[in-house]
This record gives C-alpha cells, structure tokens and sequence, in this order.
C-alpha cells in the first residue's frame, strides 16, 4: 500500500490564506514537467518496491496543467511504478479553470476522482478569500465533473471565515449536501504564517471570528454533514460511505507515500523527506541528476509512535492492539489513567482495543495528543 | 598601629560609594586606571552589578603617603546596602574606626542612610560627612548641608564636597581619614580577639576569614579557636586584602586582614563571630555577636522532579558562600520534593532564586514567601510555623503570633497622605513623625512583617514616585487574628497554594487569589473548580470552564512532521506545569499571591 503525491507549483493568483508552495508568474508549465518526469525517474530505488494503490496531484493548481501533461505524468508512473489497476487517481480542481470538456479529458487521462475547490457558496466568502472563480463557476464545475463521467467527487469548503454567519454557513452546507457529491473537505480557517491573510491579521485589518463562534461553527458542520449520512472520517473529512480520499488516509495511516515536485514530503519506512520549494533550485538540481531534496528526518521509535498517536486520534483512532505488536510495548498499560479519564469524560471511546475520539474529543485533538506525546523524544 | 586607618562607607544606593571607593583605590594607587576595566571595583558579583547593590562585604588595603609625608595604611571596609543585611553592616561597622557618610547632593539623606549611620554612630565611629554629585545641576548643597548638621551635630566646615566622577575632592577626603579618624588601640601582648567581618568560599583553600583583629596578634601556625562553635583550627596563611590577597604570615591588633586555616565549611566562620588563640585564649568574645536569624520562608521546589537531587547540590553550593541561607528537604502533594528556605528577606531570597537560576541553571518553583508565625495550642505546645501548609487545625490552635518590624520611611512631605494609606491597608500602627527639614519627613510605624513581604517596598516606590526610602528592624512577636486560607482545585487542596492572613482580610484575599488563579491557569479538558476555604467553610469559588476548541484543522503529507514538532515542543512547555489531581497548573499560579492586585 503506497501512495504518490504530484506537487504542481502553480496558481493563476495566491490565494491570501494559503501557504501551499505556488508561483503566479509561470505560462508554459512543460518545462516543469520535464523536471517532474526527471525527477520520478530518479527514484529507480523505489519504483519496484511497492504496489502503488493512489495517484494524487495537488498544488497549487494542478488543473493548470494541459491534460495532455496530466496523462503523459501518470503514463510515465505506470510505466515505471507497479500501479494497481483499480488505483485512486486525484487531481485537485480549482473551478475557475476548467470546463466540461477539459474534464472530459481529464477523465481520458486516466483521472477517476476530482477534488473541487469550492471553498464556499457565498460569493463574498469567495471574494475575501481572494478566490478566481464565483458561486456559479463552483456549481457548474461539479454538474461539469458528473456530466464529464465523474463519480467519485469531493468539495473544500472552509468556514469561520470573518465574512460568515452562522447562518450562511448552514446555507452552504446546505447547497454542498444537495450537490450529492460524495466527499466533503470542511477547514476551520487557519491562519498560517508568511501568508498574507497573517499579515491583515496581525495588522488588525481583519477580525478573525471569536473563539466561541469557531467551536460553534465547527460544532454545527460536523452535526450537518453527518446527519446527510457523511461519515466523519478525519477532523476536516467527511465521506459517504467508501468514498475516504484513499490517497489521505494513507497519510493518517502511516503508509509509505512519495512525493514528486518542489516542496513535496515523502514517508518510506520510517523516513520522511522534503524537496527544496523554490522551482528554479528544483530544476537547477535534476538538470544535474541530483534528488532534489532538502532535508531527511529519520524518526526514532517515540517519534514514530508520536506520529501514529497524532494522527490515529485525528482519524479513525488508535489501534493498541497493532501498536503493542509493532512496538512490543504496553501501550495500554501506559495510558490507561489518561484513557479511562478521556472515555469517562466522553472524549473518546474505547472498544476492543480501539481509542477513537468522539465529536468533544476531536474538537481538542491536539491537546489530546499532547497528552499521549512521549517524553525524550525532543 | 597608629598609622592604620579602618573605615567604611555609608551611603544609599546609587549615591556614589562605589565610586567614591574606586576613587580611593585609584588615588592611592591601588589600582591604576589600566586595571579598572570596570567601573566600580568593589561590586563584583555580576548580579550586584546589574542591582547596582553590594551583596557581599568585601575589604581593601590602600597605601596612602599624607600631607605630613607619612605613609598610612588605610583598610575600606565595604557594607552591603539593603536592609535584609543590616547584621552583617553592623559587624562591618564594628570593624572600623571610622566612616564616611556620603549623600547625594540631588537627593539629601535617605532611610537606609540614617539607619545605617545609627549603627555607626551606635558602634561608636568617627563620621566624616560627604556630599556627593556636587556637579549635579540638580543638586542642592545648601539643603542636604542643613540635613547632615541637624541629623550628627556636625559643624558645615566639616563636610567635605565631592564630585567622585568629576575627581573633585577626593584628597580631601583622604586627608580627613588620616588627620580625623583614630587609629585603632588595642594591646598586642594580650590573647588574640579577632572579628570576623565576613567569609567566602575559596574551592581550593576552604573558608578565607576577613577579619579585624583588635587585641593580641595571629601569625601563621598558630592554633586559633572560634568562640560560637569552640572549634579549633591551624592557621595555615594569613595576610592582608589589596586587590589581591598578600600573605604577611602574620596580623597583629589594629590589622584587617584574612586568614585560611583549613575550615571546609563557611558556617563555622559565623560574621560577628571572634576568634582567639587556642593555646592562649581569650576569655571573653568580642560584643555584638548575634545568631543570623531567617526571616522570611518560601518552598523551592525542582520544575523537573528528577532534578531534585540537582537542586540539593545547587543549595548546597550556593550555601558555602552564603551562610545566612538555610534550607532543609520539604515535600508538598502539589510540588513533590523540594526545600524550605529560610532568608534575611525578600532581596535575599530574590538574589538565592536569581543565583539558583543562572549560575546552576536550575528550574524552580517557588512558592509564595511567608514569615515564621509562632502557634500556641489548646494543649500549651508552642509550635513555630515557616510552612503555611503546617499550620495546626483550626480547632487546636489557642493563639497565633506573628513577627512585628519597626519601620522607618522618609519621604517628601507631599507623599505622606499616601504613605498613611499604604500603611494603614497593611496593618500598621502608626508611631511618630519628624521633618529632617521642611520638605522631608520621617514616619515610624510598627508593621507586621508579613504585610511588608509581599510588595510593599514596590507599592511605597509607586505611590512616591520613586521618592520615599525605607528601612525596618525587627521587633518582636504579637498576637493577631491569623487564619490559614486553602485553595482547592476540583475539590482538591493545593499546599502549596495555601497561605496564612489577617481573618478580616481574608474574604477579600480568597476572592481576589481565586479570580487570579483563574487566569493563570490555563484552559484544561475539564472544568476546574476553583475555591478557598477557611478550614472546612468555602469562603470564594470561581470556575474555568473546559476547553471547548484546539485543533489545527489540516494535516496531509507535508504537515506531519511540523505538527508532530510543535506538539513535542508544546510537551516540553508542559513539563514546566505541575499536576495536581488532573489539574496542570503553570509555575507562575504559585506565586499568584504576589501578583493579585494585578
């Protein structure tokens, strides 16, 4: 089970909230390609190792690229990976940059699950969030994606947005059920550094909803989407039942995972890498044959068991019964108090050796997870 | 003999003795000004510097040729400068002949000044009166002359005026230690008494004593006998104190000097303590010695419980430097294992936490400072308390006690109003006041001294503008109406937290130390329950309610490890909290008390 991840490092505008790694400035997008392919052909150590289960591009918006370069990218994968027939294979959507027949093509290409991103059914959501595209090109962009032959579909939506009411949120969550789309995305916005809605925060030009609002807000989006039968799958994910982003849950699961493209991280048998993010360099060193990578990180035991804490309570929980095998360790025994008093405070259940949060739990994952973070492991 | 010269210098903090002394040093050509990189030789503990106070006593021996073309060995003994310390001042001052009184000509006499200068004149010294800063467009010469002349009955043209920055006067003043200071007396051909006046803690030689000697004399090989403990020990060097230490082999009455004699452990070279000949002794010690007595009690705990050994090793450390801290092991259900530490006062304690933490890097939790309550009870036992969480049950408690201070302010008439109200919201009788002239006052009240613990000296600072001075001895112990107040999270009572208050306050201590805590501890999983209790009665409540939201809501590939660091990180963070019952509790939660009024 492993997964490859494609970073396409371009956006026809920054959005103010994001801190993915893109660049504006860039038309012909086969120079980088070129590059991609190069570097995936470099990884010749890896290419037999594994079935590979999920394709996934992101970005950026990878729907810039041509889907000829969509389709030349996952030709070259197959041709030097092991790909499982039935693989997942995603391609990140922006609306305001394709149309019913590039989708068609995109599907052509051997794309078999889109990822919208919609972020919202308020246009003035959109225009804060400095988004290309309006409300409109979002619902034409997924009636677009069914028509085009899509099946397995799935939204962004972000809220606790400063433009928001409780109110427009319960529309928008509305709008997504009615969409029938079979995956939903919903992030509580998050202010990351070095991004320029940062910057309007940290100079007071905007208000970030107050705390209450967030939990409520959140609080709401969780109940609404899984009373539509989504099931609650990861703090931000919702599916209907078989539709969990494969290529994600990997992630979450700790499976091996390549990524390919500047700034990309990569997960292999207790070994995590990161490309450079800057695409020139990125070129620079696969026109000298060189992995362009920036920094390795071997995780030891207490960081990998850190990680498989973080994320199984994120997700669908943590299995001890695995993790006293793996690590031949009593995990159990050694959080028992702190279980006990999560599931008597019905933060968390605890069934056949299985910890998963519930709804109060996963509103304070992290300081959960803190509580599971084991010493020494700085 | 009767070319020595031994003084000191009395002067509240910044008005010019270090550099009046450095002055001195140079003058005479102790130290050149080549090797006076720092200003200010004889503040050298890197924290003195940055308090600009004199912690530690120190000695010096300048050679200095008069006017009437004799040679005349002059020893400056140095005191330290704040109140916590006033023993140790008093045995400096013991030591001298003489002292020089230096006051700023900008800000005319200060408490501190006068208490001190009442020791000296007490200890019988010969006051030669300074006003310094004279270059000061500020200063008002005329008026600080008038103070000095009511306050010792001098003549004005016995004042010397000095600008230590500018070199202005400085001859003067040593030419007044020469011609007005008396050289010591004292018989050398009768047993040795000898006054310690300070120890420090040399790694390689043990004990280096600084003492006076008055009568007798003491040469190296002599067996030398220390009255407060009767222990005996080889003189192993002895000399005099230039800026460095000059082994003479031997000192006679009338000398300063140090002596080395094999004594591993500053305690036994107790200041104020004398030493005579043990094959010759004398048969009484020299007057004043007294005991050093703790005056003020706060738990040090380890952040880290693993640490606590390490803090042990610290304390003991610092405590071979510093015989006037005393600790001994302590456990607390909040804190774990840990020390209380008794000392001179609030600075004290501030100087051992500041010292704890930067030269022997330790982590620590404090708790809040308390004085030693002297409890009777039912059955007569009389118990003494310097841990409030000790205090016996309610219902056996006859009467509690607690240490009184005489308290001396001198302040601007304008701020007295203020002063009042200060003094009257701590306790405190009000005794007399005199006017040093007509803009300056001089108030006296009785204070307890636990109501002076807390931050009374920053709030006398505030509500003066920075203008009033402050000096307190102790008196004695008194009745009051004292109660122990509890603080209970979940229900759980927090020892540490516990504190001992007047009962007619302590509703409205309970209320203000729950609303406090309810803000420095941070949100939990669960509500907390916050209360305060006299004994079993709930007096205050307040509640922090659960954490409702902390999660980051994205976190695919690129994001695991960050995230898997900042919460290792935020882990560390929370080694520094304690846990009490399910409640973490940060450090600075245990010294809410100090900050409440905030």
């Amino acid at each position: 089970m492993a997964g490859i991840y494609l970073h396409i490092p371009f956006c026809e505008r920054k959005c103010i909230y994001c801190d993915f790694y893109s660049e504006t400035n860039h038309k012909d997008h086969s120079v980088f390609v070129k590059f991609l392919l190069k570097e995936i052909e470099l990884y010749s150590d890896y290419h037999n190792l594994e079935e590979i289960q999920t394709i996934y591009f992101g970005g950026g918006t990878p729907s810039l690229l041509h889907p000829l370069q969509i389709s030349e990218i996952i030709n070259a994968i197959q041709k030097l990976f092991k790909v499982n027939q039935q693989a997942e294979i995603t391609l990140e959507v922006n609306p305001g940059t394709v149309d019913l027949q590039k989708l068609k093509e995109y599907k052509n290409s051997g794309i078999n699950r889109l990822s919208i991103g919609v972020q919202s059914f308020n246009d003035d959501d959109l225009k804060f969030l400095s988004r290309i595209h309006s409300v409109a090109d979002g619902l034409r962009c997924i009636s677009d994606a069914k028509e085009a032959g899509f099946e397995n579909i799935g939204i962004d939506l972000i809220y606790s947005l400063p433009t928001q009411t409780i109110e427009s949120l319960l529309y928008n969550l509305q709008i997504a059920i009615d969409a029938k789309v079979n995956h939903i995305s919903a992030y509580s916005l998050i202010v990351e550094e070095g991004t320029q809605l940062h910057q309007l925060v940290k100079n007071k030009s905007i208000l970030m909803v107050d705390e209450a609002i967030e939990t409520q807000m959140m609080d709401i989006t969780i109940d609404g989407l899984k009373s539509a039968g989504f099931d609650h799958y990861e703090i931000s994910n919702f599916a209907k039942p078989g539709y969990e982003s494969k290529h994600n849950s990997n992630y979450w699961n700790h499976s091996n995972y390549l990524g390919f493209g500047p700034s990309a991280h990569s997960f292999w048998k207790n070994k995590r890498w990161w490309n450079i993010d800057t695409i020139f360099s990125y070129y620079s060193r696969l026109e000298n044959n060189l992995l362009p990578i920036s920094e390795t990180e071997n995780l030891n035991t207490e960081q990998l068991i850190n990680e498989k804490f973080m994320l199984g309570l994120r997700s669908r929980g943590v299995d001890f019964k695995l993790l006293n095998e793996e690590f031949n360790h009593d995990y159990k025994l050694q959080f028992e108090n702190l279980i006990h008093k999560l599931t008597s405070n019905q933060l968390a259940s605890y069934e056949n050796g299985h910890l998963r949060l519930t709804k109060s739990g996963i509103m304070i994952a992290d300081e959960i997870s803190r509580m599971f973070i084991l010493r020494n492991s700085v | 003999m009767e070319n020595n010269r031994n003084f000191c210098i009395i002067a509240h903090i910044d008005h010019g003795k270090s550099t009046i002394a450095d002055r001195l040093l140079e003058r005479t050509g102790t130290i050149t000004l080549r090797e006076m990189k720092v200003n200010q030789v004889l503040d050298d503990m890197a924290l003195e510097q940055e308090r600009g106070i004199t912690i530690k006593l120190h000695a010096i021996q300048m050679s200095y040729k008069a006017n009437d073309k004799k040679t005349y060995t002059l020893n400056l003994i140095d005191t330290p400068g704040h109140v916590d310390f006033s023993y140790e001042v008093s045995r400096s001052l013991a030591a001298c002949e003489g002292a020089l009184l230096v006051v700023d000509a900008s800000q005319g006499v200060e408490a501190q000044t006068i208490s001190n200068l009442y020791l000296a004149i007490d200890a019988g010294l010969e006051i030669i009166p300074v006003i310094n800063k004279i270059d000061l467009p500020s200063s008002m010469i005329e008026s600080v002359k008038h103070q000095i002349m009511d306050l010792i009955g001098c003549r004005e043209d016995e004042i010397i005026l000095t600008s230590a920055k500018q070199k202005i006067g400085i001859d003067e003043i040593l030419e007044a230690i020469v011609a007005r200071i008396p050289a010591p007396k004292g018989d050398v051909d009768v047993p040795l008494r000898a006054l310690i006046f300070d120890s420090i803690f040399d790694i390689y030689r043990g004990a280096v004593v600084y003492l006076r000697v008055f009568e007798g004399s003491l040469k190296e090989g002599d067996k030398v006998k220390f009255f407060a403990n009767n222990k005996i020990f080889d003189a192993e060097e002895v000399g005099v104190l230039e800026m460095k230490r000059v082994r003479t082999g031997s000192l006679k009455a009338g000398d300063v000097g140090y002596l080395v004699a094999g004594v591993k452990d500053v305690h036994d070279t107790k200041v104020g303590d004398t030493i005579t000949n043990a094959d010759n002794p004398a048969s009484e010690r020299l007057p004043g010695y007294k005991e050093v007595k703790s005056m003020v009690f706060a738990g040090l705990y380890p952040t880290n419980a693993d640490d606590f050994a390490l803090l042990r090793d610290s304390l003991e450390k610092l405590q071979l430097n510093d015989a006037a801290l005393i600790f001994e092991p302590e456990t607390s259900s909040a804190l774990g294992f840990g020390f209380r530490c008794g000392f001179l006062g609030l600075l004290h304690m501030e100087i051992v936490q500041e010292r704890l933490e930067r030269e022997y890097n330790q982590n620590l939790i404090t708790t809040v400072p308390n004085v030693e309550y002297r409890v009777t009870t039912h059955k007569g036992d009389v118990v003494l308390v310097d841990n409030p969480a000790l205090m016996p049950e309610i219902g056996d408690i006859e009467r509690v006690e607690e240490p009184y201070i005489a308290a001396q302010i001198i302040t601007p008439t304008e701020y007295i109003g203020n002063i009042m109200k200060l003094c009257t919201e701590r306790r405190a009788i009000y005794k007399n006041t005199t006017y040093l002239d007509p803009t300056r006052a001089d108030l006296r009240y009785e204070i307890p001294l636990s109501e002076i613990i807390f931050d009374f000296y920053d709030k006398l600072k505030s509500t003066t503008r920075g203008y009033a001075s402050f000096d307190y001895d102790f008196l004695d112990y008194r009745e009051s109406d004292l109660v122990k107040l509890d603080i209970l999270l979940n229900s759980e009572s927090v020892d540490a937290l516990s504190t001992i208050v007047h009962r007619d306050k302590s509703y409205e201590w309970g209320k203000k130390l729950c609303a406090r805590l309810r803000k420095l501890i941070p949100r939990q999983m669960f509500e907390v329950v916050i209360q305060a209790a006299i004994g079993s009665k709930i007096i205050s409540r307040d509640t922090i309610s659960a954490m409702r939201k902390n999660v980051i809501a994205k976190c695919y590939g690129g994001d695991i490890s960050r995230k898997r660091k900042l919460l290792e990180k935020q882990k560390e963070g929370k080694k520094r909290m304690k846990q009490v019952g399910r409640v973490e509790i940060p450090q600075e939660a245990f010294l809410a008390v100090l900050s409440i009024e905030e």
